[in-house]
């Protein structure tokens, strides 16, 4: 029965106060909104990336493609009439996809294509049995004809390269020249225009095998079932890889390609960091309001107390009311969540390349996050409702030192000794990501315990500055003092937040600082050439007879499938280089290994020799050491290679391996994809990149400097991570977030002080300016904590991010991320304490003679 | 002699003329003040009486500048305020009135000294208060206290203190509201003769909102609220004005 009052009582308490009790729910559906995102963003993702495979799948089931390299060319026609005479096939149509540049005469092309890093422009080639309704819908335009040169171009390449319906473009292609007259222009996002993140060009493929002499040819099947289930799918794939050739291979139509796998991984693991701050944000948050709730009820509940309350029901209706809002928290957080979730799938897709079309939320991740909403209310209500509880009835005098002062210090100097043993320890891998795990937490609890013993020497310094020793600078240190737990809490937000940035920001520091030297130790040609037209078959020979020309040496990237014993077979980048020449005591480029040490020029012979060396990052993620044997699908079926040895190479994020030139052949050959070009000494750049021109004038050659060619590889790398250093920024939203609430309630608190004052005489402007002032010093002391923090934590993320991407990172201090952090978090800091301090000018100075009087 | 004075000043130091306010609470309009007009003239304490809730705070916030009133004006030195905004109300207020609340309302991180000056300080007169601090300190017998926190001392010394700041400014008016409601007999009683004291010996002006005959007794005007209206002006120095706050004050409390 008396239960069942307090709980009424509760509901019309919470009722009563609107704005409070959003305010509340607000925090702790910031939490929910974490648990949800982080919960479902790996299900988006994946969802996502299926659903653009099922589009480029264009309506598909099953897509038989080149065993050795999607990209190869090859003959369709057997494989077509055997896979038609399956009683399990539909239908099968042929596909060729063409690498293709349009040559833009009013530009000139310095843009090199980087293998391994960029997929460049295709060519999609369809016949004419395909499924209308999934190639696609036109923007403009109409569709390429048969017989006719004709191409539709994707809305979004069109618009960036400034090509329009009627235009007549010449394409550079491996096999040749293409001119072709632009006729439509397709929407983004589907059928044809979701293949190579909509860098793509639909014909007739017709128009392809005419024109570039490719009769017959395809670089993919695609196979329609009769029965599309998935049983009937996995059946049909069986039958297909027994019964195709072996130089071709059939796949779920949805299957990835591969590829970016690692960064993609990289990236779930800082989201999930970032998650579980953003819990830890939510529950402090809440904590706050419920705080300041209590607190401001203080006289309430004290009167409850005296008339018919005793200490535990005053606990129970905290509690209730907690568990009220807490439920509305979960109801607002379930809708931030899927915000938060789309919103983070897209940022992924962004990186990733893929378009975000559906948003997946299974049911038990919405159950989860709300059982942690409400966890996460009730645990921050609690010791308000306790001291709330612990409030003497009216007229009795509060017995002094209820919560003793004493035990804080301690608990203060265990959590910071805590949190620098865990900071400095030397570990690496999973334990190293444990262990920064804790000194966050524990920097956080240090800072929220401990509040005014951070701001005491602030406060100190404000206090006894003899000169202009201001009254406001007094009342400054008063607030800072009385509202030290809350703040904090605040400044464990920022510092949290800070720390966060700059670990992570440490980690792809260590990595861009790794990938340049990867790049400037291996890449040491005068010259690299690329031609979107394909290099003439004696392209080096005929090179090397120009005087000044020393050198010229093909590389090829290629993907292949790979196979170990121990892990998941995967699509990797393999890198053909001539080892007799690719050394670097021959000028053009050569190997490094991961310690430095060991003898490239075996390494060459072995490689010579028909071995292979993986990329340090492949031999951790798929388990290869010197000496382990890989099995590569080549022309002839799935071959086993030797490992002879670990180098440092970052082609594809990683997930590479270098091949001898002469295998090319059996991983289905074609034409190198760069050049690497030595020059005599004391011959230009310049000079040579002409003389080159003029000696293939049907060539298009793209040449560009060392420098800048390993300049670009460093772009693409950095650009990788765009997504990851964004998200920091929400962090870093989200900490201001925390500064910015905390001060609300801070004013909320002290309202009849600040109406005191505003009576006295205060202006709003000198008001605002003073409540400000409060959050910038929360803010200033939080980074000052978070960022000595941060840098000792960066060297523990970047050793335990090797766990998760398989890069060996050496430690590196993020000083740009340092200098920029501290100059961005000032107009934060700014706006999160000019933001709420603005409520002080809403407040009315009459009200000075309403509430009950200050303490003093 | 009086009236010499009064004939003598240009203005009243305080001016309420038709003076209304109605609040608009959740539950409909409340008229707490109706058609109020009277005046305090420099150099003279007035009080206010009236039973609870009869508008005695609306008509001190009104006064204060603390809020505006819905029709009618409060002229100050002379001067109409209905036209200023609220940065010209603020500094209006800091220079020109001082506030004494029954609860105190002293900063309770602030020293004795800094409350006191506070409102010197938001006048940017911090430096130049010096020697009114020491003279109002001297005054109100707060020598000893300057360096205490207000929490430290006795409701009589907070008061005093309140004052001290209230007249830090040298303010034209000062206003109370109910100054001795939260103290004893014997400190109440203190602080109203520190007030009548300033106004007989330094001419300061005094309007104060009062539920004590006694402390009425001891001013020059009292102004009878009831209902929001302004029902009745005693003065207290004549035996009429004494027989009518006696009466008033006992069909008060019957
Ligand atoms: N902020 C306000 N909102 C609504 N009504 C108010 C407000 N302040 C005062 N009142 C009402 O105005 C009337 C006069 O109040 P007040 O001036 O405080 O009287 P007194 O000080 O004489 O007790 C009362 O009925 C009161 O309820
Ligand atoms: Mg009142």
């Amino acid at each position: 029965m008396r239960g069942v009052a307090i709980a009424r009582l509760a509901w019309l308490n919470v009722r009563r106060r609107p704005s409070r009790t959003l305010a509340a729910a607000t925090s702790v559906a910031v939490g929910v909104a974490a648990v949800l995102a982080t919960l479902s963003l790996g299900d988006n993702v994946q969802a996502n990336l299926t659903a653009e495979l099922q589009r480029s799948a264009l309506g598909s089931d099953v897509r038989v493609v080149a065993a050795a390299g999607e990209r190869t060319v090859f003959q369709s026609d057997a494989a077509v009439a055997l896979l038609a005479s399956e009683p399990v096939v539909r239908q099968v149509t042929t596909r060729l996809e063409v690498l293709a540049e349009p040559q833009d005469p009013a530009v000139e092309n310095t843009a090199v294509r980087l293998p391994g890093f960029d997929s460049g422009f295709t060519l999609v080639g369809l016949a004419r049995n395909r499924h209308e309704g999934s190639v696609g819908a036109l923007a403009e335009g109409r569709w390429p004809a048969v017989g006719a040169n004709e191409v539709a171009l994707t809305r979004s390449f069109a618009s960036a390269r400034g090509f329009a319906v009627g235009e007549a473009l010449s394409f550079g292609t491996p096999y040749g020249p293409l001119g072709l007259t632009v006729v439509g222009v397709l929407e983004d996002g589907q059928g044809v225009s979701a293949l190579n993140q909509g860098r793509v060009g639909m014909v007739e493929r017709e128009t392809l095998t005419e024109g570039l002499g490719l009769a017959g040819r395809a670089t993919q099947l695609d196979v329609t079932l009769v029965d599309p289930t998935e049983s009937a799918v996995e059946a049909a794939l069986t039958r297909f890889d027994g019964r195709l050739p072996a130089n071709l291979m059939a796949l779920r139509a949805t299957a990835p390609a591969g590829g970016s796998g690692g960064l993609l991984q990289t990236l779930e693991a800082g989201l999930q960091v970032l998650a579980v701050m953003l819990v830890v944000l939510g529950s402090f948050m809440a904590y706050n309001t419920f705080a300041a709730s209590a607190l401001d009820r203080r006289h309430e509940l004290r009167l409850l107390r005296t008339v018919c309350f005793a200490a535990r029901d005053v606990r129970a209706l905290a509690l209730w009311e907690a568990a009220i809002t807490a439920g509305a928290g979960v109801a607002l957080g379930v809708i931030l969540g899927l915000l938060l979730t789309w919103l983070l799938a897209s940022l992924n897709a962004l990186v990733l390349g893929f378009t975000v079309s559906t948003l997946s939320v299974s049911p038990a991740a919405v159950v989860m996050a709300a059982l942690a909403g409400v966890l996460a209310g009730l645990v921050a209500a609690w010791k308000p409702a306790r001291d709330a509880a612990f409030d003497a009835p009216l007229g009795v005098t509060p017995s002094p030192g209820a919560r003793p002062a004493a035990h804080r210090g301690v608990r203060v100097l265990v959590g910071a000794g805590v949190g620098l043993t865990a900071a400095v320890l030397p570990v690496s891998g999973w334990p190293a990501l444990l262990a920064a795990g804790v000194a966050l937490v524990a920097l956080a609890v240090t800072l929220v315990i401990g509040g005014q013993h951070a701001v005491g020497p602030l406060t100190a310094l404000l206090r006894h500055r003899p000169a202009n020793r201001t009254t406001e600078r007094q009342l400054l240190a008063g607030f800072v003092e009385r509202n030290a737990e809350r703040n904090g809490v605040a400044m464990a937000t920022v510092a949290v937040g800070v720390g966060l940035v700059l670990g992570v920001a440490g980690m792809i520091t260590s990595i861009n600082a790794e990938v340049r030297h990867w790049v400037d130790a291996t890449i040491a040609g005068d010259l690299f050439v690329t031609s979107p037209s394909g290099f003439p078959a004696e392209f080096g020979a005929q090179s090397e007879a120009i005087p000044g020309v020393a050198e010229a040496s093909p590389v090829a990237v290629r993907v292949v499938r790979a196979d170990a014993e121990a892990t998941r077979p995967r699509s990797v980048s393999a890198v053909f280089v001539e080892p007799e020449r690719y050394q670097l005591a021959q000028n053009l480029g050569g190997f490094v290994t991961p310690d430095g040490r060991g003898d490239t020029a075996a390494l060459a012979r072995d490689l010579a020799a028909g071995d292979v060396l993986v990329s340090e990052v492949l031999g951790r993620r798929m388990d290869l050491q010197t000496g382990s044997t890989l099995m590569l699908r080549t022309l002839s079926g799935v071959e086993p290679f030797r490992v002879a040895g670990t180098v440092v190479d970052f082609t594809a994020g990683g997930d590479s391996l270098v091949v001898g030139y002469s295998a090319l052949e059996r991983f289905g050959g074609g034409r190198p994809n760069v050049f690497v070009i030595g020059l005599d000494a004391g011959v230009s750049a310049g000079d040579a990149r002409t003389w080159l021109r003029d000696a293939f004038p049907d060539t298009q050659l793209v040449a560009t400097s060392s420098e800048q060619y390993r300049a670009s590889i460093v772009a693409a790398v950095n650009s990788s991570f765009a997504a990851t250093q964004s998200l920091l920024v929400l962090a870093m939203l989200l900490a201001g977030l925390g500064v910015a609430n905390a001060l609300a309630m801070n004013l909320n608190v002290r309202a009849h002080e600040w109406a005191v004052l505003r009576a006295l005489g205060m202006t709003r402007v000198r008001a605002v300016r003073l409540a400000a002032a409060e959050g910038m010093l929360i803010t200033l002391v939080g980074i000052v904590f978070g960022s000595a923090f941060g840098l000792l934590l960066s060297r523990l993320v970047a050793q335990g991010a090797s766990a998760i991407t398989g890069f060996a990172l050496t430690p590196a201090v993020p000083l740009g991320t340092l200098v920029w952090l501290w100059f961005g978090a000032i107009p934060l800091g700014v706006l999160a304490s000019v933001w709420p301090a603005v409520r002080v000018t809403r407040l009315a100075p009459a009200q000075a003679f309403d509430a009950e009087g200050l303490k003093g | 002699m009086r009236a010499e004075r009064m004939k003598s000043m240009p203005h009243a130091t305080l001016e309420a003329k038709g003076l209304s306010k109605t609040y608009d609470a959740g539950a409909g309009p409340v008229t707490a003040l109706t058609d109020i007009n009277l005046s305090v003239h420099s150099g003279r304490f007035a009080s206010v009486m009236g039973p609870s809730g009869s508008g005695k705070s609306t008509l001190l916030k009104l006064f204060g500048l603390l809020d505006t009133p819905t029709a009618g004006e409060v002229r100050l030195e002379g001067r109409a305020t209905s036209g200023l905004n609220d940065a010209e109300r603020t500094r209006l207020r800091a220079a020109r009135i001082g506030f004494v609340f029954q609860s105190f309302e002293l900063i309770p991180t602030l020293t004795v000294a800094e409350n006191i000056t506070l409102p010197a300080s938001l006048e940017g007169r911090l430096k130049q208060s010096g020697e009114r601090l020491a003279w109002l300190a001297g005054q109100l017998g707060l020598e000893g206290l300057l360096n205490r926190r207000p929490g430290t001392l006795s409701g009589g010394q907070r008061q005093r203190v309140a004052l001290a700041r209230a007249l830090i400014n040298e303010p034209a008016l000062v206003l109370a509201d109910e100054p001795t409601g939260n103290l004893d007999r014997a400190a109440g009683l203190n602080v109203l003769q520190l007030l009548r004291d300033g106004v007989d010996a330094w001419g300061w002006t005094v309007m104060m909102v009062t539920h004590d005959p006694n402390g009425a007794m001891m001013t020059d005007d009292v102004f009878f609220l009831q209902d929001g209206r302004l029902v009745d002006r005693v003065d207290p120095h004549t035996d009429d004005g004494r027989r009518d706050l006696a009466r008033f004050v006992t069909g008060e409390d019957g």
